[in-house]
């Protein structure tokens, strides 16, 4: 890969909070269109490395890099406008609006304030992750897995080249687990975007995701495609333990 | 038991309440604007009502100014005041985690406005007084007094404002999304500042508002503020906070126990029992007499 065709680039990342290092000298890089997923055990540090991407946490050493630009400690409302959009593990939509105004926020907001062709990429958006028939119910009202498509639908309609993903199928069933799928490939082919996309259900990534990057205790240990990853013994010692000597 | 009284003074009793209520309730929309996005509890609401009276007051003792038509100058001013009231008090304290020196940068201000205006105005009650001041019109067939009913009036066009631009415009919705989640709305691009320094925009306008409504009513002086702020409080909890009708509805109600606990107890409990039910309510039912409380993901 051509590193001026890099989307996203970190380099170097570490994140302490205090005496605990959370993130350590992670490199990853993102290209246009790939669609990465992102694994980890629990307390891996794949959140927090959401939050450094997104500005919500300042690394405590090195870079964050995209299109080539040194995005590190920017204003986390400008994060959007570059193009870099989210959605949360614990869902995150605005319960007093409807699905309608959610993504028009996104899409007006989150797309650097343009009105213009606002409603257009809204309804667009709705469109995208099948919800244009629920567009003027309040999300409050809107189930689980609902609210998951409507966050992927608002992060969409504020035109971002690189998504994240946080855990999008928890608390689904199979077959809303199925749509999902869909809708995250329709977005990468349709929209052309990049996704990284963190995820407990590990079978899924390795089912969807041509490349998979794997965090444990804030460092990065493998970083390959499906295959490798599985076959890589770090990995399964992370998962399953040290194998008895 | 008490024995009920007549129907005209129940009535009465009612209207005098639900008119001297709404005030409460337009300083209830301000705070409730304010904790919103920011979550701070803004202390010196009441104090900034008190200081609008007395500009209010100066514009027609001085200017010849009525106060009614004051409005066109106290609102705009209010909305630039509560704009860089923000942007040079609050921004730096709004951007740490800790709303504590937020709470006491209010507490502060609201002390030096109450101390500016004794400076500048003297300590003692001071009023405006105009040609219809004493007069009253007839309403539901009761006499009620002119000026309660414009501070009504006032109280009721402000809130409904304040719902239209909540509602309809996009600069409201993304207030209204930023007071859900800050930090979500943060991610969608809604600079926290902007959406901070428009409710301080808004609340202190809202502020100026109920300054011309008491201006024409009571009689104030430069320490009234604090009772305001505190009745605001009161009709905050009642109403639900973050939910800008219930403030008004939640201050209307406050005036009503207060009208009927003046009547039918005594005027010395007003105060303990309006401070006793917004414990009640916040004990009982904290997200306000009029939401339903729905669950969250």
């Amino acid at each position: 890969m051509q590193p001026d065709e890099t989307l996203l680039r970190l380099e170097a990342v570490q994140k302490r909070f205090g005496g605990l290092v959370v993130l350590n000298n992670v490199d990853i890089a993102v290209g246009p269109n790939e669609l990465i997923g992102l694994i980890g055990p629990n307390g891996a540090g794949k959140s927090t490395l959401f939050n450094v991407i997104t500005a919500i946490y300042a690394p405590t050493q090195g870079r964050v890099l995209f299109r080539g630009k040194d995005i590190t400690g920017v204003a986390p409302h400008r994060i959007s406008r570059l193009g870099i959009a989210r959605t949360f593990q614990l869902v995150r939509t605005f319960l007093t609006m409807t699905a309608f105004e959610n993504v028009m926020v996104g899409a007006v907001y989150g797309a650097g304030g343009r009105v213009k062709y606002a409603t257009e990429t809204a309804n667009a958006a709705l469109e995208l992750v099948g919800l244009t028939a629920q567009g003027d119910m309040r999300t409050a009202h809107m189930t689980l897995s609902d609210r998951r498509m409507l966050e992927i639908a608002r992060a969409v309609a504020s035109d971002p080249a690189l998504l994240l993903l946080d855990e999008p199928m928890a608390g689904l069933n199979p077959t809303e687990i199925q749509r999902m799928v869909d809708v995250i490939r329709r977005v990468r082919t349709e929209r052309g975007l990049s996704i990284l996309w963190v995820e407990h259900k590990v079978d899924a990534i390795m089912k969807v995701c041509s490349r998979v990057i794997v965090l444990d205790h804030g460092e990065k240990i493998a970083d390959g495609t499906p295959r490798e990853v599985t076959q890589n013994r770090k990995v399964i010692e992370a998962y399953l333990g040290e194998p008895a000597a | 038991m008490f024995n009920l009284p007549p129907p005209d003074i129940l009535l009465q009793l009612s209207l005098n309440g639900a008119l001297g209520g709404a005030m409460y309730g337009v300083a209830a929309v301000g705070l409730s604007l304010i904790f919103g996005t920011m979550r701070l509890i803004f202390l010196a609401q009441g104090a900034m009502i008190i200081l609008a009276a007395y500009f209010v007051r100066t514009l027609f003792y001085g200017l010849g100014i009525d106060p009614f038509l004051s409005l066109l100058i106290v609102v705009p001013v209010g909305l630039g005041v509560g704009w860089l009231m923000y942007q040079g008090l609050f921004r730096k304290a709004a951007a740490e985690e800790d709303r504590n020196v937020s709470l006491l940068i209010a507490v502060g201000l609201m002390f030096l406005v109450q101390n500016l205006m004794t400076v500048i105005w003297g300590g003692n009650t001071a009023g405006v007084v105009t040609s219809y001041t004493a007069s009253g019109i007839e309403l539901l067939g009761v006499r009620t007094s002119f000026t309660r009913s414009m501070g009504f009036l006032i109280a009721l066009a402000g809130t409904g404002l304040v719902m239209l631009f909540l509602r309809k415009t996009m600069v409201g919705k993304a207030v209204r999304a930023a007071s859900e989640d800050m930090d979500a709305a943060t991610l969608m691009g809604i600079s926290p500042h902007r959406v901070n320094a428009i409710a301080f925009a808004i609340g202190i306008s809202l502020a100026g508002a109920a300054g011309v409504a008491v201006a024409t009513t009571f009689p104030f002086n430069p320490f009234a503020g604090f009772i305001f702020s505190l009745k605001a409080l009161v009709a905050l909890a009642l109403g639900g906070i973050g939910n800008v009708t219930g403030a008004l509805a939640g201050g209307i109600l406050l005036g009503l126990i207060e009208a009927y606990v003046q009547y039918f107890i005594s005027g010395g409990w007003t105060n303990a029992i309006a401070y006793g039910v917004f414990l009640l309510v916040l004990m009982f039912k904290p997200e306000g007499l009029f939401t339903r409380p729905y669950k969250k993901a």
